[in-house]
């Protein structure tokens, strides 16, 4: 855990006044590998952190979300920058390697694929010919 | 009476934050506050200028729908969370919101519907609205009697 925490806080000392939130996340597995979809809106390709280190998964994303407007003034606010940040153990069973990651329209879509010796294997049943 | 801040020492300020940190973790994943609907608006204004920043991670530009009536501000749009490749029934966890959605706000001043721009990035909608003439400040001179 203390590990974990001195990894993760790359951004959190770039950012040490934004408020540190988690990010809404959808998991699903398919036979080759876990697939994660997270909400980042407001974080550019260059704010956000995606790191595997020892089994343990850190996502982290700056969001800016004023708008690049000269003497704006807040009316209502509902969300406001933010560091989102969120850890996933993933164990060992992930091949590192191949891990593929895209933002798109604020969205981070990784591809976690199995190491060969975490999938699924169909065994075959022999029988005995007498 | 006077209260004055003392400026907080280190020790204090790491505490508060772990403090706040948990009382954040107990509210659940997501940050914006969509208790109004979704999506999550902020809205900004100017001596020129109305600008509304809404939340549309994942939202392509062309499933937004947004049209102006009067002084009020409507986004339509459709939300699909499922990646390529994978099956609805496969999800360990899912938090992200998916669907249609549709959300009305009433501006806090007068637009020229005319002259109003929208542009996507990150996940976010930016829509910049020039104040109509009449909502824009008027100096108005003071004179002696």
């Amino acid at each position: 855990m203390a590990q974990n925490e001195r990894n993760a806080t790359d951004l959190r000392t770039a950012e040490p006044r934004l408020p540190v939130y988690p990010m809404a996340v959808d998991l699903y597995e398919t036979a080759d590998g876990l697939v994660l979809m997270a909400d980042l809106p407001g974080v550019r390709r260059s704010d956000l952190n995606v790191r595997l280190d020892q089994g343990v998964l850190t996502l982290e994303g700056v969001a800016r979300t004023e708008p690049e407007a000269p003497g704006q003034t807040p009316v209502a606010l509902e969300f406001r920058d933010a560091l989102y940040r969120r850890t996933f153990t993933v164990g060992s069973g992930i091949d590192p390697s191949r891990i593929d990651a895209s933002l798109q329209h604020g969205v981070l879509t990784l591809r976690l694929p199995k190491a060969e010796a975490a999938k699924t294997r169909k065994i075959e049943i022999r029988t005995e010919k007498n | 009476m006077v209260f004055y801040r003392l400026p907080e020492s280190a020790i204090f300020r790491n505490l508060r934050e772990q403090v706040d940190q948990l009382f954040r973790d107990f509210e659940g994943p997501r940050f914006a506050d969509e208790s109004a609907g979704f999506p999550a608006m902020n809205v900004h204004s100017s001596a020129e200028e109305v600008v509304v920043v809404a939340e549309v991670p994942g939202v392509a530009p062309a499933d937004l729908d947004l049209s102006l009536t009067g002084d009020t501000l409507t986004l339509r749009g459709k939300r699909n969370t499922l990646p390529k490749g994978v099956e609805e029934s496969w999800y360990h966890r899912r938090e992200r919101r998916t669907g249609d959605f549709v959300r009305m706000i009433t501006l806090p001043d007068r637009v020229d519907a005319g002259r109003i721009q929208a542009e996507c990035r990150d996940g976010l909608l930016v829509v910049r609205m020039p104040k109509a003439p009449e909502s824009r400040p008027r100096q108005i001179p003071v004179q002696a009697s």
